[in-house]
């Protein structure tokens, strides 16, 4: 009897073994790009588009990052995702309302006594231009410009491009389909990606602009045939990749930009980590 | 006599046995002058562990000093160690019998990690008030939870809860 049990609870543990070794074979995609979302993401305890989750994100060998960019009154780009300072900051009111002067004495307010500031792009792009990154600019509201403020970003926002384009691969992300054809006249190299919701509108719509991708968010890739993903002719970038098993579907479906939450869980499924 | 009703009244029973269970252990505790409280959330942000010395004692009437610590990282965002330090530092003055309400204040001192031009240390102060209620569970263990209102030096307020877990000797 005893005999009996001891051979039942090796064959168990053997069962367990070979299923746990199986899980672990697949041969993830090594080709898509890890983004840090905001740097870090939103549940690390430095706040999204703060320089220190930047920084961090660099530390922990992501290709790059996304930044949220969004401008003040008085022209300044700055990286903060909220329309509204009072969502994250000590600050009150839209951040286009603003002026600079007033946003660099404001800090972040995720958690009790951290003290990170809100950060000009420039500021960002410089101390991250050493790693010669990947960043994705995640352009917020210009459709809401009047003409002035229209092109007095596009302006601000070009010369930052031409003054770290040596260093850094530039990725623009927006809504403005036409705004997005513009930039990519006048920088050939500026990798141009469509935010959507809807995957084949936002395809359909990138191919007409002659644009380079579309950004979407994972949950729809997640319902999209694998087939139409493989097939299409644009990069895809996926946000709000939270969860590892997120981040392993993107990379099962080939997404090419990941702008993820758990960089060191995805490099190390690639291999990279 | 219905099923429910009866699942009440034992219920009852239960509790007011534990009750009285916590009243006898709070007499032979008066020699327990010292805690060690382990907190989730609470004063020191995310948690803390405090030492919180009683100094004076008039029937049901406590006064009582802390000191604890606390940090958000412990690698920095180089993945070096340095770890932030948050230090409460207050007293507290704690009434009941059985049940107790604890009144606390106090001071943070925080070290942080943050990027100006290059990497540096700042310091900061800040202010906490909280008002918690403590249950016993044997002669020397005990839980506590709360509110805490901290204010940071950027002037922002948080309502705060606390969780706690302590031991005397």
């Amino acid at each position: 009897m005893a005999q009996f049990l001891c051979r039942i609870s090796f064959l168990k543990l053997a069962i367990i073994f070979l299923l746990f070794n199986s899980c672990n074979k697949y041969d993830y995609n090594q080709e898509s790009y890890v983004i840090g979302h905001g740097g870090m993401g939103v549940t690390s305890t430095y706040p999204m588009n703060s320089l220190e989750s930047f920084l961090k994100a660099m530390h922990h060998k992501a290709d790059g990052v996304e930044i949220d960019v969004q401008m003040t009154k008085d022209g300044e780009l700055i990286a903060f995702h909220d329309e509204f300072l009072e969502h994250r900051s000590t600050g009150k009111g839209k951040i286009e309302d603003q002026s600079w002067e007033t946003i660099q004495n404001l800090r972040y307010t995720n958690y009790p006594y951290l003290s990170y500031k809100i950060r000009k792009l420039d500021e960002v792009l410089s101390q991250l231009s050493k790693w010669q990154p990947i960043i994705i600019l995640d352009i917020k509201s210009i459709y809401d410009y009047d003409e002035h403020k229209y092109l007095l970003f596009k302006n601000n926002l070009s010369e930052l491009i031409i003054e770290y384009q040596p260093y850094i691969q530039f990725i623009v992300e927006s809504k403005d389909a036409l705004w997005l054809s513009q930039m990519k006249e006048d920088f050939p190299e500026l990798l141009t990606l469509l935010y959507g919701y809807d995957f084949y509108i936002a395809q359909d719509e990138a191919v007409e602009f002659e644009l380079d991708g579309i950004a979407l968010d994972f949950k729809e890739y997640k319902s999209i045939d694998l087939e139409d993903l493989e097939s299409s002719p644009l990069l895809l970038s996926a946000f709000n990749v939270h969860l590892k098993s997120d981040n392993r579907r993107a990379l099962e479906r080939s997404i090419d930009y990941i702008q993820t939450e758990q960089i060191d869980y995805l490099l190390k499924i690639q291999g990279r980590k | 006599m219905k099923r429910w009703f009866k699942s009440l009244i034992s219920l009852i029973l239960i509790i007011n046995a534990k009750l009285g269970i916590a009243q006898m252990n709070e007499i032979s505790n008066a020699g327990l002058t010292n805690e060690i409280t382990l907190n989730a959330m609470g004063k020191g942000g995310w948690w803390s562990i405090d030492y919180v010395k009683r100094i004076f004692k008039y029937q049901s009437l406590q006064l009582k000093t802390n000191i604890g610590y606390s940090t958000y990282h412990l690698m920095d965002f180089e993945n070096k160690f340095n770890p932030d330090i948050i230090i409460p530092l207050g007293g507290a003055v704690q009434y009941g019998k059985k049940h107790k309400i604890i009144v606390e204040m106090g001071l943070t001192i925080q070290r942080l990690v943050v990027m100006e031009d290059i990497k540096k240390s700042i310091w900061n102060q800040d202010l906490y008030f909280g008002i918690q209620c403590r249950y016993s569970i044997s002669k020397t263990l005990f839980l506590q939870g709360g509110l805490f209102n901290l204010k940071n030096n950027q002037q922002k307020k948080y309502l705060w809860p606390s969780f706690s877990v302590g031991y005397r000797f």
